[in-house]
């Protein structure tokens, strides 16, 4: 692969382009389970590349990856599938029942916790994967081909519950080679990747046309070092992300019920 | 969900393969039990024979109390010589009563006048023995010269072969226990290469996929010692007294109390380091591929 872009804080982006074109690769250099041969990745103004051993463990607690396969552990049932990050990052047990009990409610699932992967459809493995993907409360979620498996409908409803996390403030990478998908967000960035490259980044006309009609900032040191913040955090936004979200999802249920 | 839990479950889904490490494990620590019993038994014995008169030599009789006492003292200088002792006639019969104690006519027939009177002689090395006897054999007054150096060189090979052979023994099982151990453990961790590359990508340390394995290998390891513990024990307690029977008087036997908590402590302690060990070399290899 031979490509650079940068993202901002709180960005939509989706990644499209035919099989083999490297969307996978990319969120595997994302989550460094391949090192690039050359080059850099800067994540959180840390070069992800260079970081030890020690460290990797830590870097992927700070991204949430919703996979195309959906990667449930089927020893564990639904509800320890999605404490399992928060097990992991040993998080005390009253937090780690609070989150996955509002996680499970944020994805309509809570009636299926103690069911295991095998006893839940697609759709419902899928969403038990973006649950599991929020429950550290991440900087950024990458979901890989979420709807791949999916019926139109499903995909609607997961890349709608997607966006509604976008929304409240983490950034969000979708790899999707389906046009429809495409088409539900046409004003979104799209990187587009051929032969593992960027054919196409939407974001660069975007850029172009801003800088055709917005003056240059006086602050040149200002500019550049926004310039070079490619996936930096919103440490406020970050972590208030989920609070956020339950609340948004208990008011929704309250105005329901009422 | 934590490391012990994860082990037990893993453990209770499947019974067989933790059942070959567990019988393993304990024919290990059962025949290691065994042979520490055994080595340490020979020890005894040697020790007691060790502890006898080498060099006994009866006086004829008649032999007058002055002529006894200057040999005494002649071999009490003599820096060969550990200790010299002597028994008297009357000694003699004491010795000779008890040992038959339940011979009343054989008692009442004997008087102290026809048994001979005795000097015991022990040396600090079993090499000067042979000269000793053969000064206590051109004596005049000594009728009869016993030594017992070759026993205590056969004891001594026999402790010291058991020895060695228990430790081969017991290390080739052990081997094979850590072998059982650790493939059993491999076969599981490669049957959950899965769950393991999902938890790797969640941000789990080595430390949180390997404690699991690791705890699995203990308890393979523990159990096995407990059941190897409790086998050894069953064996002595019924064994004891047909041994008694064999050996008759010469040693009283009872059960080694503290031989056996000292067994099981260690064997716990060496159990748990061979369980880990298995269980860390096992997902550790796995983990590499």
């Amino acid at each position: 692969m031979d490509i650079s872009f940068s993202v901002d804080p709180g960005e939509f982006i989706f990644i499209t382009g035919p099989s083999g074109a490297g969307k996978t690769t990319l969120l595997r250099l994302l989550t460094r389970e391949y090192t690039p041969t050359e080059g850099s990745i800067v994540f959180d103004n840390e070069d992800i590349v260079t970081i030890s051993k020690k460290q990797l463990p830590l870097h992927r607690r700070k991204i949430g990856v919703v996979y195309q396969d959906y990667r449930l552990v089927p020893e564990l049932n639904i509800w320890e599938n999605v404490a399992l990050p928060l097990i992991i990052n040993q998080t005390p047990q009253s937090t780690i029942e609070q989150r996955v009990t509002d996680l499970l409610t944020l994805v309509d699932m809570t009636s299926k916790a103690l069911l295991f992967p095998r006893q839940i459809s697609g759709g419902e493995a899928q969403r038990i994967s973006i649950a599991r993907a929020l429950a550290l409360a991440p900087q950024v979620v990458f979901a890989d081909e979420p709807s791949g498996n999916l019926d139109s409908e499903t995909t609607a409803s997961i890349i709608h519950l997607l966006n509604k996390i976008n929304s409240l403030g983490t950034t969000l990478f979708l790899a999707t080679h389906d046009q429809q998908v495409l088409k539900m967000y046409p004003k979104t960035r799209i990187i587009k990747l051929k032969n593992g490259a960027v054919e196409q980044d939407t974001h660069d006309k975007k850029s172009e046309s801003k800088k055709d009609t917005e003056t240059k900032p006086d602050n040149e040191s200002e500019s550049e070092k926004k310039e070079a913040e490619t996936v930096t955090k919103d440490k406020a936004t970050s972590a208030g992300f989920l609070n956020k979200l339950f609340k948004h999802e208990k008011m929704k249920k309250a105005s329901q019920t009422t | 969900m934590n490391s012990l839990t994860t082990a037990l479950t893993t453990i209770r889904r499947s019974p067989y393969q933790a059942l070959i490490a567990v019988l393993m494990t304990s024919l290990t620590f059962f025949i290691s039990f065994l042979l520490s019993f055994v080595v340490i038994g020979a020890e005894i014995v040697l020790k007691h024979v060790e502890s006898q008169p080498q060099i006994i030599a009866f006086f004829e009789l008649g032999t007058e109390q002055e002529f006894i006492d200057n040999m005494k003292d002649k071999y009490n200088k003599n820096p060969q010589i550990s200790s010299v002792q002597i028994v008297t006639q009357e000694q003699a019969l004491d010795i000779y009563r008890k040992e038959n104690s339940d011979d009343p006519l054989l008692i009442e027939l004997v008087t102290a006048d026809i048994l001979p009177a005795s000097i015991e002689v022990k040396t600090h090395n079993l090499e000067d023995l042979e000269l000793i006897r053969t000064e206590l054999d051109a004596e005049d007054s000594i009728e009869e010269v016993i030594y017992q150096q070759d026993v205590i060189v056969t004891l001594k090979k026999w402790t010291s072969g058991i020895r060695t052979g228990g430790i081969v023994v017991a290390s080739v099982l052990a081997i094979v226990s850590f072998l059982s151990i650790m493939i059993v453990i491999a076969l599981k961790a490669t049957n959950q290469k899965n769950t393991i590359s999902i938890f790797r990508l969640l941000g789990a340390t080595q430390g949180f996929v390997k404690l699991p394995f690791i705890f699995e290998g203990v308890l393979y390891g523990f159990m096995g010692c407990l059941i190897g513990w409790i086998l050894a024990f069953l064996t002595i307690v019924f064994s004891l007294p047909q041994i008694q029977a064999y050996i008759g008087n010469l040693f009283p036997l009872s059960i080694p109390l503290e031989l056996l908590a000292i067994q099981l402590g260690l064997g716990i302690l060496t159990s748990a380091i061979l369980g880990a060990t298995a269980g860390f070399v096992a997902v550790s290899r796995l983990m590499r591929t």
